[in-house]
């Protein structure tokens, strides 16, 4: 949007950047030494974990953090695309209307996933153009709503229980990893020049004042509603991946668990900026892995206390207490 | 006098029972400083959300640069030409003063076409002519008022708008302050040539900037005329007896006046 290809490549080397390429560099690496079998999969199945969790966060700060349309309906997209990755794949088994053409796993992924994002797309623009003229709390709990929906017509089709598929085995993780540094790749790039561009700013000015955007030139309604389709798309990607990874969907990619966790990565991250949803998403996988090994019946309540902590102390989150107390960085961590 | 840029014709306004706006109807030629004045409540604020358009009048329609805009979403209205400021700023708090004003720039009229390089160096100039440069990196938020006034009317000057239009960008203000952002806007119509509406209750201001005045009581215009003309016209001074200090003042400059 408004933002051409010289000047996108241009920001793509801006500092801002960095934090972005470092991760995607550390990921290719250990993707590098895994495809060449010369590690195990730990530490992969490790950082896959972070990529999605990452991934997620950086989609729904696009609504969230930059917008301010804090959404708690973001795990229906993610379900959504782990529902049509499922249904393809199990369409293409015998007796499945897929059956025959083909069998390929690449294509049926790739099927799947175009098919859960044009779905999200869909979605979020039909809801998106109700529930986005809602400010606020009424705006949060509109989108309360379409956990419960979405959740009732997943069990209509899933009947209650768990869908699964069979993938194909064959270098299962080894594709698996590729496809989820693919989708690091593409969800950094969009939510990093989205971050940037000119959309970026518009989005900032209505998190910030939104009568006063609109009264700016803003175009305030097609704005939201572009970014909460990117935030849709960017999230169906993830719960398609999530779900060839599992090689199963079930009424959990779809619950109101799910969004919580995506706002509590942004929120401990810090809200306005893209770092924060990148170091939110990290820290809270490895606080959440750490508690679960450590003190597993606390879990939950050790992530409480700190979101408790974060939101009544700093209320800016990590990346702003550091951009705050560290100058320097703040080039970094836009 | 010069070709029109602004008509109003007949609009009124009401919020339930109250008519804010009452079939007003005035002209706004290019190149002058129309003061709109008022007591308050009068009416002035919502005239500019009218022809912003926040609100859509009930009766009456808008036209600027010949065409009509009544009802027209704000940002539609921005991008033609018309910038305002309000009375309660609207920083965007947590965005850096550059970056606020760059919004400006990004959105207005040139929005279609105009660089994120172009904007900021529009941005930088208009902070440097509003005397905001040195704080062009701090976040809006830590603005004081008079700060915050002036940010405010930079974005809006960033948007190299025809038509501006000021909501009370002197309230607030200590007479210091009250002079310089004068200098201010006296320094925007030489300069740049803008047209202006200027909503204000520093009224040795408005005499001294505005080359015609539109008086608004109870959401009925009362008067229309030079400075001069309407600080001698008894219904302007009845309609202000509500307010004892502004009365005074109106007095005083009659008095002022019939001595010369
Ligand atoms: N959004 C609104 N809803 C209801 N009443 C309003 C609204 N905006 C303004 N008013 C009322 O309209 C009248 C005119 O207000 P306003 O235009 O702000 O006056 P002024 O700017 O001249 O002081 C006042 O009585 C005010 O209370
Ligand atoms: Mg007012």
């Amino acid at each position: 949007m408004a933002l051409g290809l010289k000047e996108a490549t241009r920001k793509l080397l801006d500092p801002g950047s960095y934090l972005g390429w470092a991760l995607i560099a550390i990921f290719t690496l250990v993707g590098v030494y895994f495809w060449a079998g010369k590690i195990s999969s730990n530490y992969p199945s490790l950082l896959m974990d972070i990529m999605m969790f990452v991934g997620i966060a950086l989609s729904l700060a696009v609504i969230m953090s930059f917008a301010g349309y804090v959404s708690f309906g973001h795990a229906v997209f993610f379900g959504l695309g782990g529902f049509s990755v499922t249904i393809v794949f199990r369409s293409a088994t015998k007796g499945g209307i897929l059956a025959g053409v083909t069998s390929n796993s690449v294509v049926l992924l790739v099927l799947g996933l175009l098919l859960g994002i044009a779905l999200s797309i869909l979605l979020a623009a039909t809801v998106g153009a109700a529930v986005l003229r809602l400010r606020g709390a009424f705006f949060a709990i509109a989108t309360i709503g379409m956990d419960y929906v979405i959740l009732y017509l997943e069990t209509l089709v899933g009947e209650g229980g768990e869908l699964e598929f069979n993938p194909g085995y064959t270098n299962f993780l080894e594709k698996t990893y590729a496809f989820f540094l693919i989708g690091f790749i593409l969800t950094f790039l969009i939510v990093y020049l989205v971050r940037v561009s000119k959309f970026g700013y518009g989005l900032a000015a209505i998190r910030e004042d939104e009568d006063a955007a609109e009264i700016l030139g803003v175009d305030t309604t097609r704005y939201k509603i572009y970014a909460f389709i990117i935030a849709a798309a960017l999230a169906a990607l993830w719960g398609g991946l999530f779900s060839w990874r599992t090689s199963s969907v079930g009424p959990e990619n779809f619950s109101l668990k799910y969004s919580v966790d995506m706002i509590v990565m942004n929120v401990i991250g810090g809200l306005g900026t893209l770092a924060g949803p990148i170091i939110g998403g990290i820290i809270y996988y490895i606080v959440k892995r750490l508690t679960l090994i450590y003190v597993p019946q606390l879990a939950y309540v050790v992530m409480g206390v700190i979101v408790i902590l974060v939101v009544s102390f700093f209320p800016e989150g990590i990346v702003g207490i550091v951009n705050r107390k560290v100058k320097k960085l703040s080039e970094y961590l836009i | 006098m010069a070709e029109e840029i602004l008509r109003v014709v007949d609009v009124t306004k009401r919020f339930g029972g109250l008519i804010a706006l009452d079939h007003v109807s005035f002209n706004v030629y290019k190149g002058e400083i129309l003061g709109l004045i008022g007591p308050n409540g009068a009416g002035k604020t919502t005239m500019f959300n009218v022809i912003t358009g926040v609100y859509k009048p009930e009766e009456g329609h808008i036209y600027y640069k010949g065409r009509e805009i009544t009802g027209m979403r704000p940002h539609k209205i921005a991008r033609m030409g018309i910038s305002r400021t309000h009375q309660i700023v609207k920083p965007f708090g947590e965005l850096s003063v550059l970056e606020n004003t760059m919004i400006g720039a990004l959105f207005g009229p040139k929005h279609e076409t105009i660089t994120e390089e172009e904007a900021r160096q529009i941005a930088s100039e208009i902070l440097e002519f509003v005397g905001l440069a040195d704080k062009a990196e701090l976040p809006a938020r830590v603005l004081n008022i008079q700060e915050k006034k002036r940010l405010e009317l930079a974005k809006a000057l960033a948007q190299e708008p025809e038509l501006l239009l000021l909501d009370e960008v002197l309230a607030g203000l200590n007479p210091g302050e009250v002079q310089k952002m004068i200098d201010l806007l006296e320094r925007v119509r030489r300069e740049k040539g803008i047209t202006m509406i200027m909503i204000e209750h520093v009224m040795h201001a408005v005499m001294n900037l505005a080359d015609r005045i539109v008086v608004l009581h109870f959401g009925r215009k009362i008067a229309e005329g030079t400075p001069e003309e309407i600080a001698s016209n008894p219904e302007v001074i009845t309609a202000y007896l509500g307010d004892p200090e502004m009365a005074l003042k109106f007095v005083k400059k009659l008095r002022k006046g019939g001595g010369a």
